[in-house]
């Protein structure tokens, strides 16, 4: 496959939750989604939640193996006055703006959200929690 | 610009289908909602009045308490306002259409409308982000 090929393919979330939320502890919870091809991932703050910043995933979770389907969440926690900007730079990288772009040689389309690194995080704001919903909304 | 330096041609022009996006800021700021617009038919554009454009996002939102609720489409309204009401509404969404539908590879990916900033001309006024449509 050659370049042109592959990078009409979409890019990928891949979110890591560890145990307790804690850097260094093992994962718990693991999400690989594409994302940017079509509409089912997106990003929301809502007041109900002050500190918190969503990625939904439609379609993308389920009540339990062989249950339902239901959406899937990456939660980042971070202060609640700077959850515009990582949405901001959230949104730049997965729309291939600015330098932190995932398609670069480095990232090869990926964006990582690693429980285990959150300072890599692609922004400037700190954030300081992962977690993984994968039993959100009912479809 | 952080485009892969093994390629012949740029991010843009390699990424065509991929859409854009629009990141919403309710006025008090505690709802944001960024999504991407253009790629399919997600986005249903109404209109309240003629300076209340209504923007529908289907399945962006949820009932209740968020997690575990009912999944539901969310909006938001522009209340803007200025000296030419009747052409208010019609300016905001000429200006999110023009930017949707403009495939220059080097326009910009992301548009960010804040409460009380111009936008295409307008003063956008109060934004509200209703989840549960």
């Amino acid at each position: 496959m050659d370049k042109l090929q592959t990078r009409l393919l979409p890019r990928y979330i891949h979110a890591t939750e560890l145990f307790d939320g804690n850097e260094g502890t093992a994962i718990r919870k693991e999400l690989i989604v594409p994302v940017g091809s079509d509409n089912k991932v997106f990003i929301k703050a809502e007041s109900g939640t002050a500190t918190v910043v969503n990625i939904v995933c439609l379609d993308a979770g389920h009540t339990a193996i062989g249950g339902d389907v239901k959406d899937s969440v990456i939660r980042l926690t971070c202060a609640g006055a700077d959850r515009g900007r990582l949405i901001r730079d959230l949104t730049n990288v997965i729309a291939g703006v600015g330098t932190n772009n995932p398609n670069d040689g480095t990232n090869v389309g990926v964006i990582r959200l690693d429980g285990n690194n959150l300072s890599t995080v692609p922004s400037s704001i700190a954030v300081t929690a992962i977690s993984i919903e994968f039993d959100a909304n009912n479809a | 610009m952080g485009y892969n330096t093994n390629a012949t041609r740029s991010f843009e022009e390699l990424n065509p289908a991929l859409p854009k996006w629009i990141i919403i800021h309710d006025t008090d700021s505690s709802d944001i909602l960024s999504v991407p617009i253009g790629s399919g038919s997600n986005v249903i554009v109404s209109s309240a009045g003629a300076n209340r454009p209504v923007i529908v996002i289907k399945d962006a939102g949820h009932n209740g308490t968020w997690l575990a609720h009912a999944k539901k489409d969310c909006s938001f309204t522009i209340n803007s306002s200025g000296s030419t009401p009747s052409t208010i509404g019609r300016d905001v969404i000429h200006g999110i259409l023009a930017f949707v539908a403009d495939n220059n590879p080097g326009s910009k990916r992301v548009l960010e409308i804040l409460p009380n900033t111009t936008f295409n001309g307008v003063n956008t006024g109060n934004i509200n982000i209703d989840w549960d449509v």
